[in-house]
Parts: C-alpha cells; structure tokens; sequence
C-alpha cells in the first residue's frame, strides 16, 4: 500500500432519520496514520457519522470506504479493519473483563491473544480490575474497557466517539500520549471530542460539524489560535481608568479583557499603563472548544458564507 | 513498541465458535436458574400428575401412565428451555447493550443467529438429559423397571428437532421484541396453550374432534409425538411424519428469524 493513501475516504455521505437529515453531504479523508477530530454541538451528527463509518447505520446516499473496502458492499473486509469506541458504555452482564476481551478477540478471528490482551490491560490501567465483572466497574473503567475492546485487533482505523468523556485528567493524559503511539505506529484514528486541548493536543487536522454539514477543515492549531480566545481579569489595588478596545467590563478597580490566544499581558499591561506593583490578582480562564466553535459559527454565518 | 495481536484463523468459524462459546459460558453461569429450575420442575410434575394420577390411569400397551407422561414432559422441558435459552440471549445483549457491538463487529447474521440459536439447543438438550435421569429414577423407584426406551437415537433427533425449532422461535421473537412484557405475554398466549394442547398429558384421541383437528396444525404435537414413539415404539401418528413435520418447523422459522434480524432495528432497550 502506498504510503499516502487514505485509510478513511466518505464521499458525499448523507444520513437521514425519516425526514430528518441528520448528516447533509458531508465528503472528507482520512490519511494513513492521521488523526482527524470531528468537533461541534450536541446532535450535530458526529455519531451518526461513526455508526455509518461502523456498519452500524445504513445511509442512502454517498459512499464510505475504509483501508479501500467499500463498508457496504465488502462490510466484513472492512468490518475488521476498523475498532470503534462507541459513546455509550456497554455492561456486558454476565463476564469479567479479562474474558470479555477473549471473547471480543475471537469476534475478530483471533482465537490466541493473550499477549495483546496483557499489554492492553496493562496500558489502560485495567490490570487490577481484569478479574472484575464489567458490570460493577466504575464509569471511566468501563471506558477503559471499550477502548481495550477496539484495540484487540490493531485496526488501521479507530474511531474514537468521545473517548475521555468521564474519564479522569490522570488518564485522560496517559490516553492522549497512548493515542498519539497508535499513531506513531501508523493507526488512522477518527476522534470526536467536546475538549478543546484534547482536538489540540492530538489532531493533526479537524472538521467542524454543524446540523450535519461540515463547515471547515483546516489544520487544528491555525483554528484555535485564531478563534480561540481568553478571558483575563485584573484586581487592582488603586482603580484607573482604561478605554482599551478589548475592555468587556470594568469597575475600575476589577477589569475584564476578552483577549486573542496569542496576546501578550507584558503588551496590555502597557497599553493600560498598569503598573505590576498595584496588581493584587490575575485570572485567566481560556476559551474551551465550544465557544471556539460557537465563535466560529456566528462569524460564518453573519459573514455569510 | 507495542505489542502485535495474535494470529488470526479462519474469518467464518472462529467469530462463530465463539459467539456459541460466550452464549454457553453465559448460561453456564447462571446454571441454576437454566439447568437446575427446569429439572425441579420436571420432578414436580412427575410427582403430582405422574405418581398421584398413575394408580387411576394406565396408558397403552398396558404401560402405566407414567411411561405415557415422561416423553412428554422432557419434550416440553427441552422446548421451553430453549425458547428460553434465545429469547434471554437477545434480552441480554438489548439490556447490556451489547447488541449494538454485534452490530459494529465482523459477525454477519447467520453467525449471530445460528451461534445463539445452537446454544439455546445446547441448553434444552442439557436440561433434557438430567430430566431424562430424574424420570427414569423416579420411574424405577415405582415400577422397579426401567422405563422402555425403544430408539435413544430417535429420541436424541426429536429433542434436537424441537430444541431448534424453539430456539429459532426464541431467536425470532428475542429480536422482535421490545421489552419483556413482549416476551412474557408470547410465553403466555402462544407457547403454553401449545404445548399443553400438544398432548403432554393425554393422548389427543381422548380430545373432542375439533380439538383433534386443531392438534393436527400444532407442530409440537408431532414433536412430542415422535418423542413418545422413541420411548415407547408407537405413538398417535407416523414417526415419519412426526420428523418431517419438526425439520419443516426448524426451517421456516429460522428463515423468519433470519429475515426480522435484517429488518428489525437492533438497539439497546
Ligand atoms: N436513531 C435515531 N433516530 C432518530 N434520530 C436520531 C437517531 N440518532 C440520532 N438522531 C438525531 O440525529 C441528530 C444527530 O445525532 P448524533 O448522535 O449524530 O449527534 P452528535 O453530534 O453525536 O451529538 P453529541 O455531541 O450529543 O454526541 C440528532 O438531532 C439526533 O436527535
Ligand atoms: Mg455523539
């Protein structure tokens, strides 16, 4: 295989509930060993991307193929070249972990795979808990446990429907630096995240999604530096009076600033001939991904696009 | 540097063995409810109808009435059991949510189908042999003989055949239905008045004619009736209509089955 082929290529895709149309003609790429974040409002049509990606939904209309098996017409080749974690948790009543993993690895052919079992158990911090009904697992655990389900086989591609939701910081950092090894490995992975630094951290391109239309693809950081924005607001011991034009709120002696990500406090300091000595506080609270998104949005709509 | 995968085998038979697997390694854990209720059961019937009512009936070929009963209730206990068998599979996965990964794997719906329908016959076959001990030990206990047990290899086919019939049946109907009032309200109305009018307890010849002429349309009537012919060597109609009639049941109702998994929406409850 080429090395700049694509593993993931949708053309055209719409999906639709009844009348609804829950995905509209939405065509993008995945590239062998990229990562691709899906971001945009609740009921954008993230899922439904993914469960058509899947096998798990059919669509009329467009076309999807994966490592180059068309999920339709060659849905088992295709089937076994992909891993999801799905957004909702599964139970599986009866089983401990350990076995569901035997169980799922030979759902993909694999009778013997204890080795990749153990190394996974071990990476997402399952090991103490592989003994343990999947049922009685804690809610980050039983994510875990997707994730370790999606993995048995080393697919090409991973979809990774919100895969840290509900997950802890501690492991939502070791996930994020695992991901990025998967990709290093040459692993395509599709993310939908609601986290701003989780598309920052680990995408290398993301598309955004908008009652089911895909408004933008570009390269992560160039959107979130030039739509992402923070808010800072200085305490200070004497009140001054300031017309800055990123000024949001004033009471002289609190002042609030709506800021570009890359704009620096030595220059606004300045600009607002404050002093550090008369400085009791700062704080900062940066702009998550649904106001970038939300930004985003408007801008295109008012700017008509 | 991570890890590889095992090897993978065949793409048709290891998805499958193993859907069978964890549909046996299930009701294996749950033994008591799936294996020993049934058997307790069994033995309850064979006490009150079977020794209170054997003083006062004898069945053909002078045999005491019991022998005529036996056949009977293993064929129902193995029915039941195997309806149950599917029907608490497709509960399960719909409960869990594990039947929208089946959706997301490798696994087409014959594998899916026939997996889960061979462990509910696994199921009512297992129940059928302890049944099948209990009732000769009970029987021995009373008559000091063993019961006739004419064709065990005939007997081995009539279980098998009615065990896939239902849990085809219990396939069909796990995925069709909703919520376990659907399942239970099936139970109800449909299975039971089937199998008792199926001549567990009595020979058909004994029912009104109408009642006759409805048996003759009741699959599980030539079911139990081939069972019977097994133990005893005669029976209320040709075995061989007996078997044709159970592999026609098998058929059609795996194609129903078949057919509601492609068209029913597979979702969680
Ligand atoms: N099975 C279904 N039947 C009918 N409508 C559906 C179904 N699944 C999703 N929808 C609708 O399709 C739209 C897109 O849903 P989807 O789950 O794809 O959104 P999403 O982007 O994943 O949202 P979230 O961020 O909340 O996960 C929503 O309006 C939803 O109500
Ligand atoms: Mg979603």
């Amino acid at each position: 295989m080429s090395q700049n082929k694509n593993i993931l290529e949708i053309k055209n895709l719409s999906k639709s509930y009844g009348n609804f149309k829950a995905v509209d003609d939405v065509s993008f790429n995945i590239a062998s060993g990229e990562i691709f974040a899906l971001l945009g409002p609740n009921g954008a049509g993230k899922t439904s991307i993914i469960s058509c990606i899947s096998g798990v939904s059919k669509f009329a209309e467009g076309s999807i193929s994966v490592a180059g098996s068309d999920v339709i017409s060659s849905v088992k080749d295709a089937k076994f070249n992909i891993g999801v974690v799905p957004q909702e948790l599964i139970n599986h009543g009866f089983f401990n972990v350990r076995q569901i993993l035997e169980f799922y690895s030979g759902f993909y052919a694999i009778a013997k795979n204890k080795d990749r079992i153990n190394f996974l158990l071990d990476r997402l911090g399952l090991w103490e808990h592989r003994e343990k009904r999947v049922r009685k697992l804690s809610g980050g655990m039983k994510r875990r446990v997707l994730i370790a389900k999606a993995l048995l086989h080393k697919p090409k591609l991973l979809l990774l429907d919100e895969p840290t939701a509900g997950i802890d910081i501690e492991l939502r950092k070791q996930l994020w630096s695992f991901v990025k090894e998967l990709k290093s490995e040459g692993m395509s992975i599709l993310l939908t995240t609601h986290y701003l630094e989780e598309a920052e951290q680990l995408s290398d391109r993301l598309g955004i999604l908008h009652h089911g239309k895909l408004k933008y693809l570009t390269d992560s950081n160039s959107l979130i530096s030039r739509l992402g924005k923070k808010i800072i607001c200085i305490e200070l011991s004497e009140p001054i009076k300031s017309e800055h034009p990123l000024l949001i709120k004033s009471d002289g002696k609190k002042l609030h600033f709506n800021l570009p990500m890359d704009y620096s406090l030595g220059l606004l300091f300045k600009e607002n001939n404050i002093e550090t000595k008369d400085v009791v506080d700062i704080q900062m609270e940066k702009s998550n991904l649904e106001s970038v998104v939300e930004g985003f949005l408007q801008s295109k709509t008012t700017g008509g696009v | 540097m991570q890890v590889p995968s095992g090897k993978q085998g065949n793409l048709f038979w290891v998805p499958f063995f193993f859907v069978f697997y964890k549909e046996v390694r299930r009701f294996k854990s749950v033994f008591i409810e799936t294996v020993l209720g049934p058997v307790i059961s069994t033995t309850l019937y064979i006490v009150v109808f079977g020794m209170a009512m054997s003083a006062q009936l004898t069945s053909t070929n002078d045999l005491p009435y019991i022998a005529f009963l036996l056949p009977g209730l293993i064929m129902m206990s193995c029915l039941n059991q195997s309806f149950h068998g599917t029907t608490a599979a497709f509960v399960t996965a719909k409960y869990t949510g594990e039947i929208e990964d089946y959706a997301r794997l490798p696994i087409s719906s014959n594998q899916l189908l026939i997996g889960f329908i061979l462990g509910g016959w696994l199921r009512g076959m297992v129940v059928s042999f302890f049944n099948l001990i209990i009732g000769s030990l009970a029987y021995y206990y009373l008559y000091q003989s063993w019961i006739p047990l004419e064709n065990p290899f005939l007997l081995l086919i009539f279980l098998s055949l009615g065990g896939l019939t239902f849990s085809c049946l219990g396939a069909a109907i796990g995925i069709w239905a909703q919520n376990h009032e659907h399942i239970s309200a099936i139970g109800i109305f449909i299975l039971a008045p089937l199998i008792f009018l199926g001549g567990v307890f009595f020979s058909v010849e004994n029912f009104s004619p109408f009642w006759k002429a409805a048996s003759s349309f009741n699959p599980i009537f030539y079911m139990i009736n081939g069972t019977r012919y097994s133990f005893l060597g005669s029976s209320d109609v040709p075995v061989l209509t007996c078997m044709l009639v159970s592999v026609f049941s098998v058929l059609m109702i795996y194609s129903v089955a078949y057919y509601l998994c492609g068209k029913v929406n597979l979702q969680r409850w």
